[in-house]
């Protein structure tokens, strides 16, 4: 996967996204085994994309702070910021 | 607990100031049935359910509207970002700006604040989950009538998203419902409330 940081993340949110919805099915249809077999399906394909985002353009969440030089958290942009 | 991820659940990309739209979207943030009300609703009412179903979907839900709070937050922060005195007088936001300059805090479109008195939580499994479909139409409703007055694309984009995660969570306490009236006396469903009552039909 060769994406620049807006795409990467974008794939992230998408990707995410289909898990946020996912997880709403589950919790009022928890034997569902189409539903379950798709969770583990988007979770390997989130866990490899943020990783990689991780380690190219800084965390998403606070315990992924790979830099042992900088605390990059508080530099690189919030959310909220265009 | 809670984690935070550094990103919106959907993205929000304004480019052109307009604090009109920004007073309007507020309600979402802190009127009646913003994600606010949603968001505390949820997260509140789990405590004394009795179905760990329900539970778990009051947890989930309760959650994305707090990612629902961030993402109207960040349409508004970014409708009145550099606004000069003569745009804030112009459109209005001027009576919102003299107390809380460009910083978001909760309030109705109107101007009232926040309050814990727009959303129950009863201690009634019935009763709360109606509580939460009803919840769900109005913050459905209130987009609707957002996209009614707001016509640009950039705005409206996040906007549609937010109106159809409503329905989506409709559909799941709707579910959560029927759930607990299985679990009930079909010809009586206050015969009893499963929260307090340890009796079962």
């Amino acid at each position: 996967m060769n994406m620049n940081q807006k795409q990467l993340l974008m794939y992230i949110d998408q990707v995410s996204f289909a898990i946020d919805d996912l997880i709403l099915f589950l919790d009022t249809h928890p034997c569902d085994k189409d539903a379950l077999d798709y969770y583990q399906k988007l979770r390997k394909m989130r866990k490899e994309a943020v990783r990689q985002y991780t380690t190219e353009f800084g965390p998403l969440t606070i315990t992924e702070n790979e830099n042992e030089c900088y605390w990059d958290w508080v530099k690189t942009p919030w959310p909220w910021e265009c | 607990m809670w984690k935070y991820e550094k990103r919106l659940q959907y993205p929000v990309n304004i480019s052109k100031p307009n604090a009109k739209a920004a007073q309007i979207i507020m309600s979402q943030y802190g009127g009646p049935d913003g994600e606010l009300s949603a968001s505390m609703r949820y997260l509140s009412q789990r405590y004394s359910m009795k179905d760990r179903t329900i539970m778990g979907a009051l947890t989930d839900i309760g959650t994305e509207e707090l990612a629902h709070l961030e993402i109207v937050a960040t349409i508004i922060h970014q409708l009145t970002k550099d606004l000069t005195p003569e745009e804030l007088k112009a459109s209005g936001f001027d009576k919102y700006y003299v107390d809380h300059t460009l910083a978001i805090w909760p309030q109705a479109a109107a101007g009232i604040p926040f309050n814990a008195c727009e959303f129950q939580c009863k201690g009634d499994t019935i009763t709360d989950l109606y509580e939460d479909m009803a919840a769900e139409q109005k913050a459905r409703s209130t987009y609707e009538n957002i996209l009614r007055l707001i016509k640009d694309p950039e705005i409206c984009d996040p906007i549609r998203y937010l109106r159809e995660r409503e329905v989506v969570h409709f559909q799941r306490f709707g579910e959560c419902l029927r759930r607990a009236q299985d679990d009930l006396d079909s010809r009586n469903f206050y015969a009893f409330n499963p929260q307090i009552d340890t009796k079962r039909c």
